[in-house]
């Protein structure tokens, strides 16, 4: 066996894998054999512990999440929460009703009938609004809590966000 | 069923947040896959983010789960192929030539290189970057990532015996840019 012949199949003696063919009798013989052939294999041998001193390190900043994987995490908001935000809204589309007076002008107070006669009005024109507007609101306080903890929307293009550049 | 197989499958079946869990469990490894090949932490963090984003456009065309690691690790290195095209290498090309791939071969590690070391792995990276992609590629599958033979050779898409040689080859490289750089091997 020549010395160029057998180094391309040093790695079988540097990688011992279990459940593979392990070197063959003759690859053994020669290297046991051959001074050049064991200089080289003790040298690839320090190089691979030279390859470990390069030791991992964590991510330097976090993975930016897909909006949809994000939407996941954030829609774990609690039911109660939604309607409370609903509810709140509704109140203050009648408060802002009850204030407006466009509908009965002429008046410093409005009369029961004319009360009930609002609230029905509001209440139609809101829920006429709600199912528009839900969606909207709710991607409104999405996209909030998204900025309250640093998250980006990452675009699904291959558009790069914006950030300085510190090469090391 | 393996933390990724198991992710995979939950993630296909309709649940996003598995995809939040993938992206946990497998960022550090891309990235100091990353960072061994390109050599900057920077490059390496786009490459992180720009690999989970194709993981995620992708992840449904991926036909069976246990190959994912695989499939990821492809992804990763294709990015790092791309980052590297449009790098500007910090090791002197001259008298370099081009591979078939586009890869430059063998630069030059000069002695100023070593003295620009600040660190041990300083050392190592400047010699990992002085080897060609393919070597280099092979390298940080085996020793850092730590598949085996048969793995390294699936990742990238290679027989047996051509990932042999490659990790082969490269190690010698390595070797001959530490001699370079003045690493002694007494």
């Amino acid at each position: 066996m020549r010395c160029d012949e057998i180094r391309d199949r040093f790695v079988e003696l540097l990688y011992g894998e279990p459940g593979t063919p392990g070197p063959s009798p003759e690859l053994q013989a020669h290297v046991e054999s051959c001074s050049a052939c064991r200089k080289e294999l003790e040298e690839l041998k320090k190089v691979r512990l030279a390859l470990r001193s390069w030791k991992d390190e964590a991510p330097i900043r976090p993975v930016l999440l897909p909006a949809p994987a994000l939407k996941a995490r954030v829609s774990r908001i609690p039911t109660w929460a939604k309607y409370a935000a609903v509810a709140a809204a509704l109140v203050l589309a009648f408060l802002a009703g009850f204030q407006s007076r466009t509908l009965f002008p002429g008046s410093d107070h409005y009369t029961r009938a004319e009360t009930r006669e609002l609230i029905k009005q509001v209440s139609y024109d809101l829920e006429a609004r709600m199912n528009e507007n839900m969606n909207v609101q709710l991607q409104k306080a999405l996209d909030t809590i998204e900025n309250e903890q640093g998250f980006i929307y990452a675009s699904l293009t291959n558009a790069k966000p914006n950030r300085g550049r510190n090469r090391n | 069923m393996n933390q990724a197989e198991d992710a995979v499958r939950r993630f296909l079946g309709g649940d996003e947040e598995a995809f939040g869990h993938l992206v946990r469990q497998w960022e550090a490894k891309v990235y100091n896959l990353a960072w061994r090949f390109l050599g900057n932490r920077e490059d390496a963090q786009d490459v992180v983010q720009e690999t989970f984003l194709s993981v995620f456009k992708a992840i449904r065309q991926l036909r069976d789960p246990r190959s994912f690691p695989t499939w990821l690790y492809r992804i990763a290195l294709n990015h790092c192929r791309a980052h590297w095209r449009g790098q500007t290498d910090d090791v002197s090309l001259d008298g370099s030539m081009e591979g078939e791939d586009g890869d430059p071969m063998e630069p030059v590690i000069s002695a100023q290189d070593a003295r620009d070391c600040l660190e041990t792995f300083d050392l190592i990276r400047k010699a990992l970057m002085g080897i060609s992609n393919h070597h280099r590629t092979a390298i940080i599958l085996k020793e850092y990532v730590g598949l085996n033979l048969e793995e390294v050779a699936a990742v990238m898409d290679c027989p047996l015996s051509t990932a042999k040689s490659r990790l082969y080859h490269g190690l010698r490289g390595v070797q001959r840019n530490l001699k370079r750089l003045g690493v002694k091997f007494d």
